[in-house]
């Protein structure tokens, strides 16, 4: 019963602190599934459940963590008899994380990444996060020729590279190559978003190799907007 | 000669009368949206994007819609977001009738590429002007989401605006194919 309370109470203060905006002495942390052959997963923090069914290329929504060190266990979705990941995890106040469940099943594990909210006005902020397990190194580039991230290998994740926000044609090359692995064209990259871009998948074999985009962060009004003028409604 | 000319002819009619059937080259940022289409309620709007300064006070047409054009663009991971008026100064606006709409109902979206994209109503629901959780509904990641916002409730003279805000969720759903209609837009 006890259980059954102080859950219904973590999930209460999830729901009520799921939303970016940081509270005092909290971070945001959201998962990201990027292990091509691992089955569907539930996220426990501390052993609650915080959020089931995280299929392949989900990532959750930011939940709010207390700042501090935290269990973090992640288990085939429905079956918690037989653990695929387990780890501990320091988050700071007012910090955000993604934290990616990355390799292929047999090798299985938790790469954690910072989130940069922060953009110049007029710019945007994006990182490239290479989590295709049998992918080689690679370069990325404009189709200017500019290699904006140079060299990255399975598992790494590059710092974040400010941009002027614009549309953008970028080629994903093998490293030091002119080898084309993947186009990604008209990637429209806005003003004031920060964005990780993840290779995930297999080259050879299936889940296939592809490109996932997250959102690091938006610009968000602070209320939804007027959508009436009263003229069929009730006035009072 | 002749022959060969007429065969073009009758390939490129079967490629241009079957546009349906040939997925549309994707961007993962997606594309600007032009028209909303929602066939359940007869409504075909045309989309005028807006950013987060005009978002405050949003334009009193009342046959148009809103597109949060500093937010995602339909088609990419998280959650584009368009506004449309309840009513106007005169009477119902474009989206009076949108608390009509029932889950798994079909929305459509044509995009500046002349794509269609398709989302399927998953969710509804009405919340206290101040209390609608504004980061939820903007903020989205992972699955490619349309919200659609307008006013309910009664319209408040002191507040200037509507006490309530209904949200459709709807998700996108198969592939993006080529849009050519048969008859204008």
């Amino acid at each position: 019963m006890k259980k059954v309370v102080s859950f219904a109470l973590f999930v209460i203060m999830m729901v009520t602190f799921a939303s970016m905006t940081m509270a005092e002495g909290e971070a945001m942390v959201r998962v990201l599934h990027a292990s091509p052959d691992a089955p569907a997963v539930d996220v426990y923090v501390n052993d609650d459940l915080v959020v089931d069914g995280v299929g392949y290329k989900d990532v959750t929504d930011y939940l709010a963590l207390p700042a501090g060190t935290h269990t973090i266990e992640i288990y085939p979705s429905g079956d918690q008899s037989t653990v695929v990941i387990t780890e501990q995890v320091a988050v700071s106040s007012g910090q955000s994380y993604t934290l990616g469940a990355i390799g292929q099943l047999e090798s299985i594990r938790l790469t954690t990444m910072i989130d940069d909210q922060e953009v110049t006005a007029g710019n945007t902020k994006v990182r490239v996060a290479h989590f295709s397990p049998d992918a080689p190194a690679v370069d990325i580039a404009t189709d200017a020729g500019d290699i904006l991230f140079p060299n990255v290998a399975f598992s790494a994740v590059t710092d974040y590279v400010e941009l002027p926000a614009a549309t953008y044609n970028l080629d994903i090359r093998g490293a030091g190559t002119a080898d084309v692995v993947e186009e990604l064209s008209e990637l429209e990259l806005k003003d004031g978003m920060v964005y990780t871009a993840v290779a995930v998948g297999l080259l050879n074999g299936e889940p296939e190799f592809e490109m996932i985009l997250l959102n690091d962060a938006m610009p968000t009004p602070d209320e939804l907007p007027k959508t009436g003028l009263g003229g069929a409604s009730e006035i009072r | 000669m002749k022959k060969w000319l007429a065969l073009l002819v009758v390939c490129s009619l079967a490629w241009w009368g079957h546009p349906n059937v040939i997925a549309a080259k994707e961007s993962l940022t997606g594309y600007s949206p032009l028209q909303l289409k929602i066939p359940s309620l007869s409504i075909q709007a045309p989309i005028e994007p807006i950013g987060r300064e005009e978002l405050d006070a949003i334009p009193p047409e009342g046959e148009k819609v809103f597109w949060y054009k500093d937010g995602v663009n339909p088609g990419a991971s998280g959650n584009a977001v368009i506004a449309g008026h309840f009513d106007d100064y005169e009477g119902p606006a474009i989206f009076y009738s949108l608390d009509q709409l029932k889950v798994d109902d079909l929305l459509y979206i044509v995009n500046e590429k002349h794509q269609i994209l398709t989302y399927q109503v998953e969710d509804m629901e009405t919340f206290k002007r101040d209390q609608a959780p504004v980061d939820d509904i903007f903020q989205g990641n992972s699955q490619s989401k349309l919200k659609l916002i307008t006013c309910s409730g009664y319209y408040s003279k002191k507040e200037k605006t509507h006490t309530h805000r209904t949200i459709v969720s709807a998700t996108l759903v198969g592939k993006t194919h080529r849009y050519t209609p048969s008859t204008g837009s």
